[in-house]
């Protein structure tokens, strides 16, 4: 019933239009074709105002921490490219240097690691805007060296001295591989400057570790406890976007 | 919605940051063990009979004390493969009925063996090979014999020596 009425009112309004038409020729008035088709204003382009380009940067809790902590040094090289709306590949290739001088152990660790993965932006930004507020799921690997210096050997009885010994252990060829899930955020500091900031939880999936030690450090995992094969991390960093093209 | 964010990030780091496991070595994990002696009646070796001793270092300048003691568990040097200590019976005791203030001095040799426990506990030492020389001289030994029951101490759950008196 209700379709036989839309239809009435359709046939109706053809008709009525179609009249009034022919009114207005009768009138004399000519309506002229446009020499160049016009694009509707619904159809108007939208300005490409969404940058796509390499972002590139320093890692700058690295630096920092060189600074301010006496046994560590480290560095890091970030960026991250643009694929799609909302998904960027991302990398990370760092060193650190990091030592232990501790009751038990003296020691130090150094090596190099490389990250890597995908981030998405979850952050809905004004039009011009690119900040990025996103969650990443990356894959770590890294391969290091441990040098143990010194050890005491742990014992609860104190009528003897302390059983200290100086050796000079290094065990080479050590690695770790790890998956990483990060949550953070980009800010547009200045046109292109970005300033950016990351939490990161970590799972060990698996280590080359001393056969008759234990690595308690891995460069870019950060502290590697025993019988855990979770981490965490964190890091800021200053980056630079390369706009390669518009969309 | 940016600052919120900031903020849960920075609260993140700190939670992340003050939440950092202490490695602190548990004292029920098994470090580097003593050597667990017992002391048993010379007249019939299975059953135990309490002693008065006091152990001291080779250079006399420490020692430990045991009072009416059947079990008792002493230190072994880790750094080398032998302890010297002198056993004095009835310290103190020069009216005692039997072996008064009578020191008798032993020799334990070994091969300490090094083994890795943990991150928080590090290296511990275990021994093997267990050998036990009376050294004192032939006169007024108090020691009637030594039974080295285990030859390896690797923990104080075992009485590794019996020494019957």
């Amino acid at each position: 019933m209700k379709i036989l009425l839309r239809y009435l009112l359709v046939i109706n309004l053809g008709f009525f239009s179609s009249v009034a038409a022919v009114a207005q020729e009768n009138q004399g008035i000519v309506v002229e074709e446009p020499l160049e088709p016009r694009p509707a204003d619904t159809l108007v382009t939208k300005e490409k105002t969404e940058k796509y380009g390499l972002r590139a940067g320093i890692d700058l809790s690295k630096i920092l921490r060189t600074f301010l902590e006496d046994n560590y040094e480290g560095a890091a090289v970030v960026g991250d490219f643009r694929i799609k709306d909302r998904y960027y590949l991302a990398a990370e290739i760092g060193r650190e240097t990091k030592s232990f001088d501790e009751n038990i152990f003296d020691l130090e660790t150094r090596g190099t690691y490389i990250k890597g993965g995908i981030n998405y932006n979850a952050y809905n930004n004004w039009a011009g805007m690119s900040n990025l507020i996103y969650v990443g799921l990356h894959v770590g690997v890294a391969s290091f060296r441990t040098d143990l210096n010194e050890y005491t050997i742990y014992n609860p009885n104190t009528f003897f001295e302390p059983d200290v010994r100086t050796v000079s252990r290094e065990y080479t060829g050590l690695n770790a591989i790890w998956g990483e899930l990060q949550m953070g955020i980009q800010v547009e500091l200045f046109t292109n400057l970005y300033m950016g900031m990351n939490v990161q939880l970590k799972r060990m999936l698996s280590q080359k570790a001393p056969d008759d030690f234990t690595n308690i450090y891995a460069p870019g995992f950060n502290k590697v406890t025993f019988d855990n094969v979770y981490g965490a991390g964190y890091s800021y960093s200053i980056t630079y976007l390369l706009p390669i093209f518009k969309k | 919605m940016l600052r919120n964010a900031l903020v849960l990030i920075l609260l993140i780091v700190l939670i992340a940051v003050s939440c950092e496991r202490d490695d602190i070595c548990a004292a029920s994990t098994p470090t580097t063990p003593t050597l667990t002696i017992g002391f048993r009646n010379f007249e019939n070796t299975t059953e135990a009979k309490p002693i008065n001793i006091t152990i001291f270092n080779k250079t006399l300048s420490d020692s430990i004390a045991f009072t009416n003691a059947t079990t008792i568990s002493v230190p072994l040097r880790t750094d080398t493969t032998a302890t010297v200590f002198l056993f004095e019976k009835n310290p103190n005791n020069p009216n005692a009925a039997e072996n008064p203030e009578n020191i008798d001095t032993l020799t334990f040799n070994y091969i300490p063996q090094e083994v890795f426990i943990s991150r928080a506990c590090g290296y511990k030492v275990i021994f093997t090979n267990l050998q036990i020389r009376n050294t004192s001289g032939a006169d007024g030994r108090w020691i009637d014999d030594i039974n080295v029951n285990l030859r390896t101490v690797e923990d104080e759950d075992t009485t590794q020596v019996f020494i019957s008196h």
